[in-house]
């Protein structure tokens, strides 16, 4: 299997000089230069094949820019001759054999871009993508969204092309720019394909203001229905319970309807005690920290390692998930499959939220059939300097949890087992080819 | 109990005193230590009756318990010189007295020595417990090549072997198997030891916690070092131990713990957090990063920080000690053969 996102056609653009573009012009010297990654596919020889293929389209558009600008090309020579050594050291086995199979992580610090036909918008928020600043399904998609807003809004149609096509075909290469920063999450395939579906439904015959006006509205939409109303009804679900006296443990930074729903909880002045456990290299319970001080929560901060002494005080779990696949298991943060399984081992019931857009058809038995990759750099041990010859460092940075540690899956269609998400995965499609076009 | 030592003993004692409270003396290095001061305290101090020298070394036991709860090393040495004592003075009787070696069935519905019989005077005694002692001692000292030894049969080629913590032991039963396969540690956040063991380690990849149970579908064996091994068949290991071993339960990959005989342990568990050797939380939570008090009425974050994990029997599968392979169900028959229940308490 190769990543989960990938739905019907999410930007499986062939050719894309843009980020190749980008990714050559990288005159930021911070490391070496993202190696053109495709998404993922099959084996790893295609792999190589289309890598191949994309160095010579490189080599090619570096021709065309040093015969264009002569200072510019010189300087992206130069560029390009230092950048070699760190590219074989990208090559180089740094994981275990188990990973091999996966993409190797590789630094995606892009310099100044000369990119045509992706909006500024884009561009700053692949880099904040690929430094990390915009992080956590909701927030990329709800991002994302707002980017694809300014794109359609600073848009205009050639007078040859119909809408519906060269719109679709701008956003293609957008959203590969997107993925090339860093691999899409389910959650923004969800939008990406739902964007799609919206801007190939317009009529050919609607102006180009009218078209944009839909798409905009469409996109509005998605985020207030999928997103910002599930996150509403999760959090009154979920507050529901968390009763006086409990203590509720929570994995990292909690995502967005985690902390919702202890929000609620608060709201209806519940007394209860929240564990954050915690993991390196993230560390996002420390952000989860002050967010339920605000509250005026009481809470406990173990790592990960003492998972059982925070579990022995639990009487529920409460984690968010990157996205739920049709066999019950949820995508999450590493370390959430660990704090699970302690859990349901200690018979402490599993609650997941999640909102249903990050339900997905694709199934996954384990976390290695496909993972992301982090910079193994950040795992250096406190204080010392990283030498990259001490030891072999490896980052995963997602966890599969299987159904059988979920106890349930806090949606906004209620409470359901995991083994509901399969059921409910074909209803909403049902529903979605029901909805008349919009 | 009022003792008055030779200053040479006094001088011993008060080095491992301050070695073992302030924990630069750990495991091993802390039972031999141990055992070089009851040697001293055997040789050189008066004491007439075998009742005397176990009182006196009793003493010396809990005096170095009390420096340091957590090293439960000295304990255990201590009550292995106490049966040495008990064994090597019933010895010298039965020569003695001429007596059967069998034991009659008043001795046996008895159920315990005649306490009276302390008191005799054995002269031979004294030489015959310091042979023992260093015979002990040279035992706890070359306790890890045996265990080493037996890594051929349990690693083999192309395996995926997970770790923990920052052990000697982990280290010589790595380096003595032959074959190459991968070792995965855990980095054991916050103190890092597990970094510094991969770099003692060569085909070594540290990863975080968090990928902890996401590889162990991968994985082969774990092999844990042991704190301790308690009564119940229980280990006492670093942190994330337990968690390894759960997620290794669930994945049916078997878990082997190194426990030299001087880890075993005659306790048994009751709370895990009385055992898990709690550090201080500055290394878990920087107190810079603790929520600005904008709310006086909620108190800041509770932060715990146990070192030690205590992974029950149920998810160990084999024990490897420095007499071979047990199973933790094993664990209480070596206890009877290592230790006087006499002495369980000192």
């Amino acid at each position: 299997m190769a990543t989960p996102p990938p739905t019907s056609g999410s930007a499986e653009a062939p050719d894309c000089p843009n980020v190749n573009n980008v990714n050559n012009n990288n005159n930021n010297n911070k490391g070496p230069p993202a190696s053109s990654t495709k998404k993922a596919t099959t084996t790893k020889a295609e792999r190589r094949a289309l890598q191949e293929k994309q160095r010579a389209a490189k080599a090619a558009l570096r021709g065309e820019g040093e015969g264009a600008k002569k200072s510019e090309g010189a300087k992206k020579s130069d560029g390009a001759k230092k950048k070699e050594p760190p590219k074989e050291t990208n090559d180089r086995e740094e994981s275990p054999s188990i990973v091999s199979h996966l993409v190797p992580f590789t630094k995606r610090t892009i310099g100044p871009t000369v990119s045509t036909g992706v909006h500024p918008e884009i561009v700053s928020l692949g880099l904040r993508y690929a430094s990390g600043a915009v992080d956590g399904a909701n927030l990329r998609c709800v991002a994302m969204v707002a980017a694809f807003k300014a794109a359609v809004r600073d848009y205009s149609c050639p007078t040859d092309a119909a809408i519906a096509r060269d719109l679709d075909k701008k956003l293609k290469t957008m959203i590969q720019f997107l993925i090339d920063c860093r691999p899409h999450s389910v959650s923004m395939g969800a939008a990406i394909k739902h964007t799609r579906a919206v801007v190939s439904r317009l009529a050919p015959e609607t102006t180009e203001a009218e078209a944009k006006v839909t798409v905009r509205e469409a996109l509005d939409r998605f985020v207030h229905e999928r997103i910002v109303l599930p996150g509403r009804v999760i959090a009154e679900r979920g507050a529901e319970k968390i009763r006086d006296g409990d203590v509720v443990v929570t994995f990292g930074a909690g995502g967005d309807a985690v902390r919702a729903v202890f929000a609620a909880a608060a709201r209806r002045k519940s007394r209860f005690r929240v564990v954050v456990v915690d993991a390196r290299p993230k560390l996002g319970g420390r952000s989860l920290l002050p967010f339920l001080h605000g509250l005026g929560v009481e809470t406990t901060y173990v790592l990960l390692g003492a998972v059982a002494a925070a579990i022995r005080l639990a009487t529920t779990v409460f984690v968010g998930a990157e996205a739920l696949f049709s066999n019950g298991a949820a995508l999450a943060d590493a370390g959430t499959a660990a704090v699970a399984m302690t859990a349901a081992h200690a018979h402490v019931p599993v609650l997941v939220c999640c909102e249903t857009y990050k339900f997905h058809a694709k199934v996954q038995l384990d976390s290695l059939s496909w993972n992301e990759l982090g910079d193994p750099d950040d795992l250096g041990a406190g204080g010392e300097p990283t030498t990259k010859t001490t030891n072999n460092r490896l980052y995963l940075r997602y966890d599969v949890t299987p159904d059988t540690d979920i106890t349930a899956v806090i949606t906004e269609h209620g409470l359901v087992p995991p083994s509901a998400c399969a059921v409910l995965v074909r209803e909403l499609e049902l529903q979605q080819a029901d909805a008349p076009p919009r | 109990m009022d003792v008055k030592w030779p200053p040479q003993v006094e001088a011993q004692l008060k080095k491992v005193v301050s070695g073992v409270s302030s924990r630069s003396v750990r495991g091993q290095q802390c039972a031999l230590e141990t055992l070089g001061l009851l040697r001293s305290v055997v040789g050189t101090c008066r004491w007439k009756t075998a009742r005397e020298l176990l009182e006196r070394i009793r003493w010396i036991g809990r005096v170095l318990i009390d420096a340091q709860r957590v090293e439960l090393t000295v304990g255990n040495v201590v009550r292995r010189v106490l049966l040495i004592v008990r064994e090597d003075y019933a010895q010298l009787r039965r020569n003695d007295v001429g007596a059967t070696t069998t034991p009659s069935l008043h001795d046996v519905l008895r159920g315990r020595e005649d306490d009276d019989a302390l008191d005799a005077q054995v002269p031979e005694l004294r030489q015959n417990v310091i042979e023992q002692i260093s015979e002990l001692y040279d035992e706890i000292a070359t306790s890890v090549d045996p265990i080493a030894a037996m890594s051929r049969e349990h690693l083999h080629a192309n395996d995926i072997v997970f770790t923990s913590g920052n052990s000697d032991d982990v280290v010589a039963f790595f380096k003595a198997s032959r074959a190459r396969f991968e070792t995965l540690v855990a980095e054991t956040a916050p103190s890092m030891a597990g970094h510094r063991l991969a770099a003692r380690l060569p085909n070594a990849t540290v990863v975080p916690e968090a990928a902890v149970y996401a590889l162990m579908s991968r994985v082969h064996k774990i092999v844990l070092p042991a704190h301790a091994v308690l009564a119940n068949g229980a280990l006492l290991t670093p942190s994330p131990g337990y968690l390894l071993a759960l997620a290794a339960k669930q994945h049916k990959v078997p878990v082997i713990g190194l426990a030299p005989l001087y880890r075993l342990c005659p306790q048994y568990p009751h709370d895990p957090l009385d055992l898990a050797d709690l550090h201080s939380p500055q290394d878990v939570l920087p107190y810079a990063l603790l929520p600005s008090s904008v709310k006086h009425d909620t108190p800041p974050p509770q932060v715990l920080n146990p070192t030690l994990d205590l992974v029950p029997p149920d998810l160990i599968d084999l024990y490897l000690t420095n007499t071979g392979a047990h199973q933790p169900s094993y664990v209480y028959r070596l206890l009877a053969e290592l230790y006087s229940p006499l002495d369980h308490d000192l």
